[in-house]
């Protein structure tokens, strides 16, 4: 007959685990995996160059609640489409042109462009509060 | 039906050289935020100490043998009016949904049928086999059909196929095809989310179908050819409802993935047909991730713009798609392997009695990924109803209803997620181990023998976590 189980010798690596898993639950709930450029504020300026955002930013974060104010700029007309909150708005060059919302759905929100190609410029992701 | 061919070949061709608008407004579009670091750790974590746990605890107590065991707990009829009245309704449904995907507006959202067959039947209906009980084998509008016309034509014709023998070999062949190609339909096909494309998909499977049923018999073409017969009822072993027929249609109720229970392998080709789906679950997945956009990117990087080869886009998706559940096979197939010789057992055997101990984890990650659109897009439906062939009816008054993006909140996706995917393992591993202990004589050979499959399990269950905490992308033009 082999060794009888025995139940206590895998408490201590499981005890370890759970805490180790707690402690990282209560201080790390707000971080989210593989984000990159990242800026949390309400009002953001965005302008757009040859089709594509002008600097690295790919995700817009705000608060559920709270209001939201993307001031656009483009060098030629363009087109742009919200998804979900699904808010479009037509920049002209020369002229800012602003989609402003209260955020009151979580998710993460594509913005397109939109006539013609189909681009992903932006998401806005609205986390719980 | 050729001339039906042609068109739906036209109509992809066009659609793709208008630049895959319809891609754009992909009607199985998620808002999901990535599942946080701290819920992805406690959720990896409990999953891994919970494997340990059963190891330590249940691993030398012996399960009783399956076929000594009944689950069921209560067991009914279901009345055949309500049965017929299923199967008419059924009937009617599919006849609709055809007539306004070919006459209504071409419009994505203003005509009834992409959102009832893609959102409503297609996810929904997967909820509901799963998580309540498979009812497609009693209102199978193809089958009951057929079976009203066996019925009509009775006084003229004993019956309406040849009976031709199916060959034993075939087994659900069929259906593995019919899968991927639908899969294939849903994941990849530019202009999938046009009406007109889908009533004449819907046709052609129509025809197809009762070409088998006229061949082969309807009851062996609804066992082995009509795929979501054979799909949904995969889905189905898990739910507590369960559904036979036996001259009338009997309902059990059992506790949750006893239906996943089986002392017989299941045959190489539904070995295959599990796998096939289960692999195709992960790649839906897996091609909204940051790393698939890369890895598109870097494919074309310095061969222009994915708009601009629309083509080979569709190629690359089409090798993923086949790719990703070969994948999975072959590492099912080295566990397999491993546990054959562990255990000096007959590795087909092995091979067909363990696949559906796999199946908790795909329906619980299936659940996290689509619940919230489900939820979302579902909705279209209700203004839809109002003005099904988008003529500008309003017929139940619901026609302005608009679509509520915040009815589900993150946090209770988070939460769903994280306990659906770890009761889903633990379903895995509890199967996997009543089925070891039932089959191999030896309790410390069955212990020993769930080793490499609670490997796969872990690394399936740590792939499907990793993939709802990714960053929902589009695969960009550059």
């Amino acid at each position: 007959m082999g060794r009888r189980c025995a139940p206590h010798n895998y408490a201590a690596p499981l005890v370890v685990m759970a805490v180790i898993a707690t402690t990282t639950f209560i201080g790390d709930t707000r971080t989210c995996l593989a984000q990159s450029a990242v800026v949390d504020a309400r009002s953001f300026e965005l302008r757009i160059e040859n089709g594509r955002l002008v600097g690295n930013l790919k995700a817009v974060r705000v608060k559920r609640d709270e209001t939201v104010e993307l001031i656009w700029s483009a060098d030629r007309r363009t087109v742009l489409h919200l998804h979900g909150y699904d808010i479009e708005v037509t920049v002209d060059p020369g002229k800012t042109q602003i989609m402003a919302f209260r955020a009151h759905a979580t998710g993460r929100f594509p913005i397109e462009t939109h006539g013609g190609r189909h681009t992903v410029l932006l998401y806005i992701e609205v986390h719980p509060q | 039906m050729k001339r039906a061919v042609t068109t739906f070949a036209a109509a992809v061709i066009a659609l793709t050289a208008l630049g895959s608008d319809a891609l754009a407004h992909a009607l199985a579009q998620r808002y999901d935020l990535p599942l946080p670091l701290g819920y992805f750790l406690v959720a990896a974590g409990v999953v891994v100490a919970m494997t340990f746990v059963f190891l330590a605890l249940f691993w030398r107590h012996r399960e009783e043998p399956i076929e000594a065991h009944d689950y069921t707990i209560v067991r009914g009829t279901v009345p055949e009016l309500v049965v017929t009245s299923l199967q008419l309704l059924a009937i009617l449904t599919l006849t609709f949904l055809v007539v306004a995907g070919l006459f209504g507006n071409p419009g994505t959202f203003k005509n009834i049928t992409p959102v009832a067959v893609w959102v409503i039947w297609w996810v929904g209906f997967g909820f509901l086999a799963a998580f309540i009980g498979n009812i497609w084998p009693l209102i199978n509008p193809w089958g009951s059909a057929f079976g009203f016309a066996e019925r009509l034509a009775r006084p003229w014709a004993s019956r309406l196929s040849f009976r031709i023998r199916y060959p034993p070999w075939l087994g659900v062949w069929p259906s593995c095809v019919l899968f991927l190609l639908f899969a294939w339909l849903e994941l990849v096909a530019p202009g999938r989310d046009v009406p007109r494309n889908i009533a004449i998909a819907i046709l052609i499977y129509s025809v197809f179908t009762w070409t088998g049923f006229v061949i082969f018999g309807r009851d062996t073409w609804l066992r082995s050819g009509e795929v979501f017969e054979v799909a949904f009822g995969l889905f189905g072993r898990f739910a507590p409802l369960d559904f036979a027929n036996d001259g009338r249609w009997r309902i059990s109720l059992r506790p949750f993935a006893t239906g996943l229970l089986t002392l017989k392998p299941l045959e190489s080709s539904m070995t295959a047909f599990t796998l096939l789906v289960l692999g195709t679950v992960t790649v839906d997945g897996f091609m909204e991730t940051p790393l698939w956009a890369a890895i598109v990117e870097w494919v074309f990087a310095g061969r222009g713009s994915v708009d601009a080869n629309p083509w080979e886009f569709i190629a690359l998706q089409t090798a993923l798609l086949i790719a990703g559940p070969l994948l999975l096979a072959g590492l099912y197939l080295v566990v397999i392997a491993f546990m054959a010789r562990i255990s000096r057992s007959k590795l087909a055997n092995l091979s067909g009695l363990f696949v559906l101990s796999l199946v908790p984890i795909a329906i619980a990650y299936h659940l996290s990924h689509y619940f919230s659109m489900f939820a979302i897009a579902g909705q279209f439906i209700i203004p839809l109803a109002s003005d099904p062939f988008g003529y500008g009816w309003d017929l139940f008054g619901t026609t302005l209803y608009r679509i509520d993006i915040g009815v589900v909140d993150a946090k209770s996706i988070w939460y769903l997620s994280v306990v659906a995917i770890v009761a889903g393992h633990i379903v895995a591993v509890w199967v996997g181990h009543v089925t070891a202990s039932a089959v191999f004589s030896d309790i410390r050979a069955a212990g020993r023998s769930q080793y490499p499959m609670l490997v796969l399990m872990v690394t399936y269950t740590m792939l499907s976590l990793w993939i709802l905490a990714q960053p929902i992308v589009e695969p960009n033009t550059k």
